[in-house]
């Protein structure tokens, strides 16, 4: 050891107003296989894609082999022979897996038996299972399709191959074939570089792992020297910040239940997820981004249909099959996705602001007094403390945080009795974080009824009652507010 | 600085686009445009386009479009003329309404429920309706429907157009329907995701679309005095255009008006007007037109774009500000 | 694997389900032979209904490059027509290769006029297809008229360069067609790239297509079909007649029924291979619908209208996300 091949020296990357990477620096030696350890959102992803030339960076330098790297492209980054496998599936369906592996990279005439046969010669160079390359990408399992990413990947023939999160949606024996991988190239003294969330397998297969926190990089420690409760430790170690979160250590809510879910599956891959809300409670979901806990937001507020169980509003003793319902009975739901999905991105504060509103506000024969919208918007302008020109103002010309303020604003204006927000602090920043758990608290007051769906634990300590922790679409735990909550303990059942 | 609107660019500008056109030709006909005979047949002409737009607003402020209402209008017409010929022509009026709703309604269905792009749906029904009209005018000569020459009076038609607009305007601009027609082209996933049935607001926007182009047919039909191959012949391109030539953006959303789509239909009736009156072709004129509203679609564009990138900017100082905060 | 035994029963299926179209097609055409007194499958009357299938095909050709692009032009019918007259003219004046060239190249200056309009401006491609449609169709008219002023009828091909468009000559551009379609769809970084494009414009990006060079391409590569139609269409027909106002747009609506036909085939056939067939499938429809003695332009224009809604059904079943 001691032959750096990769050097990376105060990278900076931030994505409008967070820090994606805060001066990171790393060395990378030959044939080291390094492992990425931290919590969502620790900046790993934003690393490794840096490095393979899929976002450049904003400052800071990388050094290959002695030489300057700065890729404008993941094609550059190929031809200096580094390589990555990304979390998201990222293929052409509709074309044939063979053609996927080299896509980009074809000479003018292709030929779809030479590509094939020199996928097919690739991925017996590495040991992997043969499969069918002619298929359509698309038409392939998340398994298969996983597998042919890592083939496109090593068909660079990389010094340095990245994986995120590729064991994630692998059964065992393909794992048993990827770590069979990691070593061959250990041996042909090559490098790799991953994040995985099953914190044992990182520290099984890794010589070292580096560890980042809030996009910094904290310590490189050697695998062999480190235990999983050290990792996990080391990892989270953030501490619960008084001032923005509740300050009592109880679960406090009254017996009435006012919504649940009997024992409810769906067609996207939840399995019986049954829940009791009572009135003034705030009920945390937590999980990794694909177990599922964003569709129970969606179910709860009957946006997506069930297969098997039923949702019922118990306050009004009905049963939540349409959305329509849900906003004529006094629920809320704030998605996630706040530019895509919850917003009218290119209209007005007071238009987004009166939206959910509407049905109530309309008067005698239909009439829309405009009057009465624009005072109700005017008003709410200044109880929430928008940063703005006016009403008048397009969504698209505020602040995340003032956007975020909007989102949740415009349901709060209303009388409630449930309110469900997914990921309700994503991208704004720390005053109005503290500001939108402040309105939580409100409205837990007030004894709405409060489903959290969140992908901080550290926000779902802060703040909840009751903590389920989801895995794979289905429920695996649940955690009653305590003074000596863990985010260990939940992160345990997570992975 | 309370309730203090900015003047939209996408707001004004079409009113300038209709003094300039209307003084560019009567400048350029030597001031036949501005005699008392042919301002009486501008109104005239704007009459079908106005009432078709005011129909079509729905559909558009979703963000689609509807170019089957020309054939919609002259094939129920032509029908409803066919089917009451027995009756007497007061029957004509309600079946022609009712069947060009319900081709509305299908449209709508074929739209919501098989999510086929509105335009290649009413495109199809454009080619099939005019295909079935020349059918039904194969062996026959339909005449107008008797009894009902009303229909054409000045009287009548200042009256028709005047309520109509009235209607549309309150139901377009004060209430939820409307409010809710502006939000789906704003973005469809934020009104789904508030528990709106978008469906429903789709597939009643296609009716009333439908319910317009049958208006116009049964007015159109009594004034030509018979079914023709060429009844309604391009209103639904008189009417897109109308739309967009009043700076309505072809996403629909808060940028539609009721105001912009009458200044739209008055460009669109004396440009087509200046440049007969100038003695220009009828080859050249379709070339002008098209040139003219490939323009315009680039001029609204960029206005909206010109506005969104103000927003962005100020989103970007917004947030440094609140990062140094 | 188990998945993979899974996937071969579907494709048993599949193929089963695809016998059993073919089984139903091929008895309906011999149901109607025989109420047509056997006029329909006859060597000659399929003979004229290939030879009549070429041009819609090579339009078609046209048409699923637009469409896998995520674009909706209908101008090409304005396209072809003008395609048609520039051929007439060129051929008469210097020759076959002349015309072939001339006719090629105003397809691919239209459509890469088009293709710019909408990927600089972003204008939807459907109105600025439009508006480009009135303008086509306006320089045609324009010399259509010229000629009337002259006391002349539209150009008319002399009958001796049109080898293009006779019986063996027309199955040659057929052929060729189809398999430069293929080498060019399925063999080339071209066709590939701008399928990728199509697909999926964020990966294509990040798999390090130039996703602006390969969607222009794209656009040259239709105008090149739509052009070729038009050289062979006036080889054909010796004349095409102007029109305007819009209604060029009918005139692509059986090969638009075509494409969306073989791209819900595309699940069990090679898209490039189920165009010719669906679009004879579809001239042989309407050939019958002549032979029973339904008049092209009225009732045949509705069945065609139905039939695209229909299609265009079955091809947008597998679209997730909001549509317009």
């Amino acid at each position: 050891m001691g032959d750096t091949l990769l050097k990376i020296e105060g990278l900076n990357k931030s994505f409008g107003i967070t820090h994606a990477n805060v001066n990171v620096n790393l060395e990378l030696d030959r044939g080291e296989i390094r492992g990425l350890a931290g919590e969502n959102g620790s900046g790993k992803s934003t690393l490794l894609s840096q490095i393979a030339g899929i976002y450049r960076s904003d400052s800071g330098k990388m050094i290959l082999n002695g030489k300057e790297y700065a890729p404008h492209s993941p094609i550059e980054a190929n031809s200096r022979k580094i390589a990555m496998v990304v979390q998201e599936l990222g293929m052409v369906g509709s074309l044939p897996a063979s053609v996927n592996i080299y896509l980009g990279k074809t000479k003018f005439f292709v030929s779809m038996k030479e590509l094939q046969q020199e996928a097919d010669k690739v991925s017996k160079r590495w040991d992997l299972p043969k499969l069918n390359l002619k298929r359509m990408a698309g038409s392939m399992n998340i398994e298969n399709r996983k597998m042919v990413e890592l083939i496109r990947a090593l068909a660079v023939d990389p010094d340095v191959l990245i994986l995120d999160e590729v064991t994630q949606s692998l059964s065992h024996d393909n794992r048993e074939i990827i770590y069979k991988l990691i070593r061959k190239l250990k041996s042909e003294n090559r490098s790799v570089i991953l994040i995985s969330h099953d914190l044992e397998e990182t520290i099984h297969i890794t010589d070292t792992i580096s560890i980042l926190r809030d996009g910094e990089l904290l310590e490189t420690v050697k695998s062999s020297e480190l235990s999983e409760d050290d990792l996990k430790r080391k990892m989270v170690g953030r501490e619960l910040n008084g001032e923005y979160y509740r300050t009592d250590f109880e679960e406090q809510y009254e017996d009435k239940v006012v919504f649940s879910m009997r024992h409810v599956s769906t067609a996207s891959g939840i399995k019986d997820v049954s829940l009791e809300l009572h009135k003034g409670e705030i009920l945390a979901f937590c999980g990794l981004s694909d177990s599922g806990i964003h569709d129970i937001g969606q179910i709860a507020y009957g946006l997506l249909p069930t297969t098997e169980g039923e949702v019922w509003l118990e306050t009004d003793h009905i049963q939540i099959t349409k959305a329509t319902e849900s906003l004529k009975h006094r629920m809320a739901y704030v998605p996630k996705d706040r530019d895509g999905e919850a917003m009218m991105m290119k209209s007005t504060i007071m238009n987004n602001f009166v939206l959910p509103s509407i049905e109530e506000k309309t008067g005698k024969a239909g009439f829309l007094n405009y009057g009465v919208l624009r005072r109700m918007a005017d008003e709410n302008r200044k109880a929430f403390f928008l940063k703005c020109t006016g009403i008048n103002q397009n969504v698209n010309g505020l602040s995340g945080g003032n956007k975020q303020k909007v989102n949740l604003g415009r349901w709060l204006a209303k009388d409630l009795s449930i309110l469900i927000v997914d990921c309700p602090t994503r991208g704004v920043d720390v005053g109005v974080k503290a500001y939108i758990y402040q309105c939580l608290r409100e409205a837990k007051k007030k004894g709405i009824g409060i489903l959290m769906i969140t992908d901080e634990l550290s926000e779902a300590m802060g703040m909840a009652d009751n903590i389920m922790v989801m895995k794979n679409g289905e429920l695996k735990k649940t955690i009653k507010r305590s003074s000596h909550f863990k985010e260990e303990e939940i992160i345990e059942v997570m992975v | 600085m309370k309730n203090q609107k900015k003047v939209q660019l996408l707001d004004i500008v079409p009113i300038f686009i209709l003094v300039i056109i209307f003084a560019f030709f009567a400048i350029a006909s030597k001031g036949t445009t501005l005699s008392a005979y042919n301002l009486q047949l501008i109104c005239t002409q704007v009459v079908p386009v106005i009432i078709g737009s005011l129909g079509c607003i729905f559909v558009i402020a979703l963000g689609g479009t509807d170019i089957s209402i020309g054939a919609n209008a002259a094939m129920c017409s032509t029908v409803a003329t066919l089917l009451t010929a027995g009756i007497g022509g007061w029957a004509a009026i309600p079946v022609t309404l009712v069947l060009s709703t319900v081709l509305g309604a299908l449209i709508g269905f074929v739209v919501t429920k098989f999510r086929v792009a509105s335009f290649m749906t009413t495109l199809a029904i454009l080619i099939a309706g005019r295909g079935f009209l020349n059918f039904l005018l194969q062996n026959n000569n339909i005449g107008a429907p008797k009894g009902i020459s009303f229909l054409t009076t000045f009287w009548f038609t200042v009256v028709l157009l005047v309520v109509l607009i009235a209607v549309v305007w309150y139901i377009f601009e004060y209430t939820k329907f409307g409010f809710y027609c502006k939000c789906i082209g704003e973005n469809e996933r934020t009104v789904r995701s508030v528990g709106i049935n978008v469906n429903r607001i789709r597939l009643i926007c296609f009716m009333i679309a439908g319910l317009a182009a049958g208006i116009v047919g049964i007015v159109q039909i009594c004034r030509v005095g018979g079914s023709t191959n060429t009844l309604c012949n391009m209103l639904e391109m008189r009417v897109q255009m109308a739309i967009f030539l009043g700076g309505i953006l072809t996403t629909g959303g808060f940028t539609a008006k009721i105001y912009k789509l009458i200044i739209g239909s008055f460009t669109i009736v004396i440009i087509e007007n200046g440049l007969t009156l100038c003695k220009v072709s009828s080859a050249l004129s379709e070339a002008i037109e098209g040139i003219l509203l490939v323009v315009i679609l680039i001029i609204t564009v960029y206005c909206s774009r010109i506005a969104m990138k103000r927003d962005l900017a100020m989103a970007a100082q917004a947030d440094q500000e609140s990062v140094e905060a | 694997m188990n998945t993979e035994s899974l996937n071969k029963q579907s494709k048993k299926k599949q193929i089963l389900i695809g016998a059993i179209i073919v089984a139903a097609v091929v008895v309906l055409f011999v149901i109607l032979n025989i109420f047509a007194k056997g006029t329909i499958l006859t060597v000659k009357n399929l003979r004229n209904v290939l030879a009549g299938s070429v041009v819609p095909t090579i339009i078609a050709f046209g048409f699923s490059v637009i469409f896998i692009g995520n674009v909706t032009d209908l101008s090409p019918g304005s396209i072809v027509i003008l395609t048609s007259t520039v051929t007439g003219l060129l051929g008469n004046a210097f020759g076959i290769p002349a015309m072939v060239i001339g006719g090629v190249l105003t397809g691919v200056v239209c459509m890469t006029l088009n293709y710019s309009i909408y990927r600089i401006t972003k204008i939807p491609p459907w109105i600025a297809g439009l508006g480009m449609t009135m303008v086509y169709e306006a320089i045609a008219v324009s010399y259509a008229t010229w000629c009337a002023s002259q006391g002349q009828k539209v150009v008319v091909m002399n009958n001796d360069i049109r080898f293009l468009g006779q019986q063996p000559g027309i199955y040659i551009c057929w052929i060729l067609a189809i398999v430069a379609a293929y080498i060019l769809f399925n063999h080339t970084s071209i066709g590939i790239n701008y399928r990728a494009t199509g697909d999926n414009e964020d990966v294509a990006k990040i798999m390090g297509i130039h996703v602006d060079k390969a969607m222009m391409i794209g656009g040259v590569l239709a105008g090149a079909f739509f052009g070729f139609a038009g050289v062979v269409k006036e080889s054909y027909a010796a004349f095409v007649n102007a029109q305007s106002g819009l209604t060029t747009l009918s005139t692509v609506f059986q090969p638009m029924a075509a494409t969306l036909l073989a791209m819900a085939l595309a699940n069990y056939l090679n898209l490039i291979i189920a165009i010719p067939i669906s679009t004879f499938l579809i001239t042989l429809i309407f050939n019958v619908l002549t032979i029973f003695g339904i008049p092209s332009g009225t009732f045949q224009d509705t069945l065609l209208g139905i039939i695209v809604i229909c299609f265009a059904i079955l091809a947008q079943r597998k679209v997730k996300g909001v549509v317009k």
